[in-house]
């Protein structure tokens, strides 16, 4: 547990003349004036869940104030004549009171907010005024960490996503180190603004801080378009695996076409790899042209036995000539004058220098000592073979998916076409996004290029230098602080999985943008949410805030035995929550929560007099509800 | 703090050359985690990074 955890309750809030809600006050505060660890609140179905996690949210992270008219609009209640609007939420933060009014003004289509510090001030003034420690946390992403939408608990899980990672980063604020970065970039921008602004009349540099400008904004569109082929990629990856985990799974229900399956991919597989040697062996030998065709041998050989004829003798090479002209005679007597020397200097050319000598020395020795054999042709015929084989098992394959098919299976076939789609859509993704990185590289480069000609331009060479190692510092603190964080995050969740998942091991390897479970085996649907829990409980328990944990819908798509099974480990890993559930949700999900001590059950219902809050456990068990109930 | 950050700190930090150095980064980053760093801040460690190595 950090040290000085800022610890944040809600207390309860209020809605006035809201869309759906009315007028209706929820409290969730025991007779002692202390919050109920779990508070279970059914909502019908429709927009009083999602109205209400919508203003939950507006009312921590102060963001309403930049809503537009249409937003603000579709709170009030349809045919209403009320002028305004208002939403409350009453918050302990670390001992002390607080009220977040968000004002909505139906006649201007604005919010703004008030906030009353009631152990403090008293009085209620105006803006979004929650202690200093948290305003600046409270955004919008790290908001919705703890508002949570419980369809998002898949994403942690989900190969293709990376909220795990995410929500590490937004809890622990490590993005407040990005945003440094980015400050010192922008030391950097005034740096060079200010040197250019003191020589302002040199034209040349105005250009090189637009070609500049430029090559960033192509770099950067790349960078974009690459990242969103890879997250294609990515995501395409994921959805082949499951429709193939499908299909593997349907293959095995008939024992014969698993077989047959199993012997062709068996096959494949050591063609595959006969092919990966055989390859290597046709490189190696393609490096010696005398192994390439006979022809080419006996050729070779010619101008061997040629050069061997045409003996150079050493003396004769450009060296010799060089020397010469420095001579005063030359080696037949005669006196070398100004006009020979420069003769000879410039004839001294035409011959071979020791190196080169050297070289051609080389390559007849090399010629003189190589034999030939058959060896690569034969390679290449057997990697012609074993290219057609791969073919055959491929077509196998391909035959078995199809009478699999074929087979009258209507989940099979459809599973088999997107299969097909998907690996289309992998193929030619897979063309395009080396295309793209090469031209990333490209852009880069020219942008770096162009940044180094400014900084020199500007003679900032040197601050640049020292501000980029300040901005790397930034990002090694940032990417050491993650690694330390998930490894004390990975221990906790697997310590809290083998408290809830007792009949099997099941534990989390590694955080790589997503939660990635140890070993092959996948999980069922309640033990990945079990497992995403107890992560995010894990996080909480770690961060630097003890925050309340909402969740809308935590059991919606799930069945009734992972449902209970969900139910059971919720209690144990937030300091506070808060379930919006339907009446659809309760059935096994609530069940445990009825055994517990300090829960509170409260419902939304609607009579004559409007929505009320209804804390009763009976009324709780019994009620029905759809959207028609609001 | 939490513990894991500081650890990440202090080990990034201890690669700077000198103890006046190591502590101006350090200040920074611990002030930009708890959103409290001024550009005048970034400048300083700039600078000061320059002076050193002019010194050396």
């Amino acid at each position: 547990m950090p040290e000085a955890q800022t610890k944040v309750k809600i207390l309860g809030w209020r809605y006035e003349n809201i869309r759906g809600l009315e007028t209706m006050d929820v409290n969730l505060e025991s007779q002692d004036h202390t919050p109920y660890p779990i508070t279970l609140i059914m909502m019908p179905n429709g927009q009083g869940k999602t109205t209400t996690m919508e203003l939950l949210l507006a009312a921590f992270t102060g963001g309403a104030e930049h809503w537009g008219r249409d937003q603000v609009l579709e709170l009030r209640p349809p045919g209403s004549t009320a002028n305004s609007g208002e939403f409350q939420l009453r918050l302990l933060i670390d001992g002390q009171r607080f009220v977040v009014t968000l004002e909505l003004d139906y006649q201007t289509g604005s919010a703004s907010y008030a906030t009353t510090r009631i152990d403090i001030s008293g009085g209620k003034e105006p803006g979004h005024n929650l202690p200093s420690s948290l305003k600046h946390v409270f955004k919008d992403q790290f908001v919705k960490r703890f508002i949570f939408d419980g369809e998002l608990v898949k994403d942690i899980l989900n190969g293709s996503k990376d909220e795990a990672e995410k929500t590490i980063r937004y809890l622990h604020n490590l993005d407040r180190l990005e945003e440094l970065a980015v400050a010192i970039d922008h030391v950097k921008d005034d740096m060079q603004r200010e040197r250019e602004t003191a020589s302002r009349t040199d034209r040349g540099l105005t250009r090189l801080r637009n070609q500049r400008d430029e090559a960033f904004g192509q770099m950067r569109q790349l960078q974009t378009r690459l990242a969103q082929l890879e997250s294609q990629f990515n995501e395409a990856t994921t959805q082949l695996e499951q429709r193939e985990t499908f299909l593997q799974h349907r293959l095995a229900q008939s024992e014969q076409l698993q077989r047959r399956y199993e012997e062709s991919q068996r096959q494949l597989e050591t063609v595959r790899r006969d092919l990966v040697l055989k390859g290597q062996a046709a490189i190696a030998s393609f490096r010696e042209p005398t192994m390439a065709n006979r022809l080419i041998f006996s050729r070779l050989n010619q101008l061997s036995s040629r050069l061997q004829r045409l003996k150079l003798p050493e003396s004769t090479s450009r060296q010799f000539f060089t020397e010469l002209a420095e001579e005063e005679f030359c080696v037949c007597g005669r006196p070398i004058r100004s006009t020979e020397r420069d003769a000879i200097l410039s004839r001294a050319e035409s011959y071979l220098g020791h190196d080169e000598y050297g070289v051609v020395n080389a390559i007849k020795q090399e010629i003189r000592n190589s034999t030939y054999d058959d060896s690569l042709t034969d390679t290449i015929n057997n990697l012609t073979e074993l290219l057609t084989e791969e073919s055959r098992h491929l077509s196998e394959l391909r035959r078995i998916e199809l009478e699999q098919e074929n087979s009258g299976d209507d989940d099979v076939r459809q599973a088999a076409e997107e299969r097909d789609v998907l690996r289309a859509k992998l193929t030619s993704l897979d063309e395009k996004i080396p295309s793209f990185q090469l031209a990333l590289k490209t852009a880069k480069d020219n942008y770096e290029s162009l940044q180094r000609k400014f900084n020199e331009a500007t003679q900032t060479v040197e601050f640049i230098r020292k501000a980029d190692k300040l901005k790397d510092i930034t990002r090694q603190t940032s990417a050491a602080a993650l690694r330390n964080l998930k490894a004390t995050i990975i221990e906790n969740t697997n310590r809290r999985i083998a408290d809830v998942i007792h009949l099997e091991k099941i534990s989390v390897e590694a955080i790589d943008g997503h939660l990635k479970l140890a070993g092959k085996g996948g999980a069922s649907q309640g033990q990945s949410l079990a497992i995403a829990y107890s992560f995010l409980g894990s996080l909480f328990a770690n961060s630097a805030f003890g925050l309340p944990f909402v969740v809308d819908s935590p059991a919606g798509p799930l069945d009734l035995e992972v449902r209970h099974e969900v139910a059971t480990m919720l209690p144990g890993l937030f300091d506070q929550l808060i379930l919006l559930v339907m009446s659809g949700e309760r059935e096994a999900f609530a069940d445990p929560f009825y055994q517990l001590a300090g829960v509170q059950f409260l419902t939304v219902v609607k009579d004559s007099s409007g929505p009320h809050c209804v804390a009763e456990i009976e009324t709780f068990k019994k009620f029905q509800g759809g959207k028609e109930d609001i | 703090m939490n513990p894991e950050i500081a650890r990440a700190i202090d080990d990034v930090c201890n690669s700077l050359d000198t103890d006046e150095l190591r502590r101006a980064v350090s200040r920074l980053l611990y002030n930009a985690l708890n959103n409290q760093f001024r550009t005048s801040d970034i400048l300083s460690v700039i600078e000061l990074m320059q002076s050193e190595d002019n010194d050396a």
